[in-house]
């Protein structure tokens, strides 16, 4: 056993026309990958390399073993004028003939089983069945082949097929080095019928799960809208009953609060998962346009003073300036976080406390401070505060019905970072907490 | 609040939710529009091609025909109607939605479980004014 280009080769190739031609092969089969196309060029290449060396060979056709439906099946003949003039006359198309492994006359079946050469004078010792004998003598007469040899592909200790070399000369007018030359081309195509194969299940496999991520995605977009659907007529009607005309008492309107606060959860928690998902898949679009971070700070904290009203907490972005920062990235998605983060404030800040949004320019950057006077977070807790799923034990604090995903602040670094940004945070247990994250500014 | 004493501004509400739009239609009267429903895309392609409409305001996902859909066929009317802008209204979120609605001329997009009653007549008050 010895090594060419690195690979393992059954036999030793001898002389330097030998090595020529073989690398001429490998080279011209290594340029592909697709299987129909390596099977072929194959074949052709090495009709065309043997009848360049004058060797008198007529036809070369390659076998290879389907056990499932247990039979050898031709995969492909070289384009030689002889092999035209054998197709043109046979009865059976290329494709049609295969060989049942369970005829065990047949030369290429036996081949296939002990791996021994052969060689016929004989058509129908390869063509029967699944031809009759007159038809497969019949063929070799148009083909003027003399010889057949019948060589075993090997890959490692297993049989995957065999090759027909047809000859239109006596097998005794044979050099030892032509042998030797048609033993190392089986080899090769042994190699290279495994690289093909080996390709062809890869890119099944890579469709495969291209269809599964489509179908994926469409089912997150399904599932998401039709979860969505709900969820707004619910808050929509609720919202209609809490602000009507008629005056209803305060438990009722308290509890409704509760629902509609439900209904807004669930909208919120399609919202997460769907862009996770688009994380996960590397697929959040940004899309960029230039615009004021002040201004946008300004009206992300008028839309969540109703929601600070409620729980009694003082919102304040007072010394927010707009026309003073600008920035260059989505806006809908730092909306997405200033919303955030404006929210988890407000959420982990006990009744009578306040939340504080600043935006200022710091050495070319634009940072947002959203700074609380809640319950805090301890050191340990800080590191999993931007990971998925990553919710803190609030247990122990008087916000500790608080619920969440722990998704928020995942998918807010996310868009951070993709806006060439950073987050961080600044805390200390019953201090208050600084959520702060910084864009490059304009 | 009447949003004009002399003419009412119409509008075309084009979806397949019932419950939402009959509730959105009812505050929008409320503040002075006069408002026609369609339920499904081609019944509301029928009425925006009719024209006269200062806001159509289209669902993405229907039956029948979708908002995108409706959209395009407004587009490609000859003579086109005479209406004002188009606004998207959809569940699914504005990421997949605006860009191309967009690039067929809406003027924008409102995401359906994120509105209320109010918000969403402000939102087409705020659509109205853009256009004057």
């Amino acid at each position: 056993m010895k090594f060419y280009n690195g690979r393992v080769l059954n036999n030793t190739p001898r002389s330097r026309e030998t090595l020529a031609a073989l690398w001429k092969i490998q080279k011209l089969i290594l340029d592909t990958l697709d299987f129909t196309q390596v099977v072929q060029k194959i074949v052709d290449s090495i009709a065309i390399e043997l009848d360049y060396l004058k060797l008198g060979y007529r036809a070369v056709v390659l076998v290879l073993a389907d056990e499932k439906a247990g039979v050898l099946k031709r995969v492909s003949m070289s384009q030689t004028s002889a092999a035209e003039a054998i197709m043109g006359a046979g009865k059976m198309t290329f494709d049609e003939i295969e060989v049942p492994l369970g005829a065990t006359e047949n030369f290429c079946v036996k081949t296939y089983i002990d791996h021994q050469i052969r060689i016929t004078r004989d058509w129908k010792d390869i063509l029967t069945p699944p031809m009759v004998e007159e038809e497969a003598r019949r063929l070799q007469q148009v083909s003027a082949v003399k010889n057949s040899l019948v060589y075993p592909i090997m890959e490692r200790e297993k049989c995957i097929g065999v090759m027909i070399f047809s000859l239109e000369k006596e097998a005794s007018e044979m050099s030892d080095e032509e042998k030797d030359l048609i033993q190392s081309f089986t080899d090769i195509v042994s190699l290279a019928v495994h690289d093909a194969k080996i390709y062809a299940e890869l890119d099944a496999a890579n469709d495969k799960l291209k269809e599964l991520d489509k179908l994926k995605d469409e089912f997150i977009s399904i599932a998401s809208h039709e979860l969505r659907a709900p969820a707004g007529v619910v808050k929509n009607y609720l919202w209609t009953v809490i602000n009507g005309k008629k005056k209803l008492p305060e438990q009722v309107i308290s509890d409704l609060q509760k629902a509609y606060g439900a209904g807004d959860r669930l909208a919120g928690l399609v919202d997460d998962l769907l862009d996770v998902s688009r994380i996960e898949a590397g697929r959040l679009e940004m899309h960029e346009e230039e615009f004021d971070l002040g201004q946008l700070i300004i009206e992300t904290a008028e839309e969540y003073q109703n929601r600070a009203g409620v729980k009694k907490v003082k919102l304040d972005a007072g010394e927010v300036k707009d026309g003073v920062v600008k920035v260059k990235t989505d806006r809908n998605k730092i909306h997405q976080v200033t919303g955030n983060l404006i929210d988890n404030a407000i959420k982990f800040t006990p009744e009578g406390g306040t939340v504080t949004v600043k935006v200022n320019s710091n050495r070319g950057n634009a940072r947002v401070v959203v700074t609380d006077t809640g319950v805090g977070i301890a050191k340990e807790d800080q590191s999993r505060l931007f990971t998925k799923f990553g919710r803190i034990d609030t247990s122990g604090t008087e916000v500790g019905r608080t619920t969440g995903t722990g998704l928020g602040l995942y998918i807010c670094k996310r868009i951070v970072e993709l806006s060439k940004g950073k987050i961080w945070v600044e805390s200390q247990p019953k201090k208050g907490t600084k959520m702060l994250f910084e864009l490059p500014s304009l | 609040m009447i949003a004009s004493r002399m003419t009412p501004k119409k509008i075309l509400l084009v979806d397949d939710d019932r419950d939402l739009v009959d509730l959105w239609k009812r505050f929008l009267v409320e503040a002075g529009y006069e408002v026609d429903i369609a339920y499904d895309g081609r019944e509301g392609l029928g009425l925006a091609l009719k024209g006269g409409y200062a806001l159509v305001v289209l669902d993405a996902m229907m039956p029948r025909m979708d908002g995108l859909g409706v959209l395009e066929q407004m587009n490609s009317a000859d003579p086109r109607p005479n209406n004002g802008p188009v606004v998207m209204i959809s569940n699914l979120d504005r990421d997949s939605l605006s860009a191309k609605a967009v690039k067929l001329g809406a003027l924008g997009c409102i995401t359906k479980s994120n509105t209320n009653p109010a918000a969403f007549v402000s939102e087409v008050k705020k659509f109205l004014t853009q256009v004057g």
